[in-house]
């Protein structure tokens, strides 16, 4: 049965997301990508992408509460659900099955 | 209030976008300053054009159609003007400064910019107040617009080379072509973002 992989920037948000933790939210989702990954990344795609991601039940997001310095707009925080979790565990798999035996991308760390 | 924040104030209160994206883009506008704003501004309203396109197909066909309407009505009640720049005026620069090269760019395209920018402003206007919930599209209908400009203004480009052989002085072709779409483009925009404006909520 084919499995419904992540597209390359499904797989960085949700790490993202992972790596940031608690105060996962577009800013710090874009500035975390931008400074590991070293890929710039606009705020409005994150929130596009990780819509998509929750309509297929990968991440979730609540509501936090207005602040002053965001000119009283709240910010929308981003958690992997357990589902998303096992989509980034079968995306890896794949990955690391297309990778192995490979002698071109033998010892390099790419 | 700092210039930079005031522009901000000024875009983000005229662009309907998800309340936490503006919060976002108010916040990182802060730190980031006005070129990483614009850029994030410019994505902000294509995807969000894309999205409103996808979900509201006829809502972008009916708007590009009012556009395109507006703008035809407003060139059309603006053809005295264009006579007057084209007749009057253009008798005055012909008298006082013969075929300088200002006269020939006059009689080719600078008599066509007053109703061009006026159309514009309306047209633009009238897009943004009736669309007012949804900037990506109005976004699309200016573009729309712009291009259908761009069309016309090549075929505006030719004429002056064919119905005037041989005439010195005459404008570049390009000058035609790129100025009109860039002063629809401009001016529609500045029209729209006036007509987009929201109530301020208390």
């Amino acid at each position: 049965m084919p499995r419904d992989l992540l597209t390359d920037l499904e797989l960085m948000l949700l790490l993202a997301v992972l790596r940031v933790g608690e105060s996962a939210y577009g800013v710090t989702i874009a500035r975390e990508i931008e400074q590991t990954a070293g890929r710039s990344i606009s705020i409005a795609l994150v929130y596009a992408t990780l819509d998509r991601l929750q309509d297929r039940g990968l991440v979730t997001s609540w509501m936090g509460d207005p602040t002053p310095e965001r000119g009283g707009r709240a910010k929308r925080f981003f958690e992997v659900t357990a589902k998303g979790i096992l989509q980034i565990k079968a995306t890896q798999s794949a990955l690391t099955a297309l990778w192995k035996g490979l002698p071109e991308l033998k010892g390099r760390n790419a | 209030m700092s210039g930079a924040s005031r522009f901000r104030q000024f875009v983000l209160d005229r662009v309907v976008l998800d309340p936490h994206l503006v919060g976002d883009l108010w916040e990182g506008g802060e730190r980031h300053g006005m070129l990483w704003f614009s850029r994030q501004m410019t994505a902000a309203l294509w995807l969000a054009g894309c999205r409103d396109i996808r979900i509201h197909p006829w809502l972008a066909v009916r708007a590009i159609a009012v556009g395109w309407l507006t703008t035809t009505l407003c060139v059309w009640a603006m053809r005295p003007v264009s006579r007057l720049m084209n007749g009057w005026v253009l008798d005055q620069l012909i008298v006082n400064l013969g075929s300088h090269s200002i006269v020939m760019l006059w009689a080719t395209d600078l008599h066509s910019f007053p109703a061009i920018t006026g159309a514009g402003v309306i047209a633009g206007w009238v897009v943004g107040r009736s669309h007012r919930g949804h900037a990506g599209i109005v976004v699309a209908v200016t573009v729309a617009v712009a291009a259908w400009s761009l069309v016309t203004a090549l075929r505006a480009a030719l004429i002056p080379w064919t119905s005037m052989p041989g005439y010195v002085n005459l404008p570049s072709p390009l000058f035609t072509i790129l100025s009109r779409p860039a002063l629809v483009l401009l001016f529609m925009t500045l029209g729209a973002f006036a007509g987009l404006k929201r109530p301020r909520l208390v």
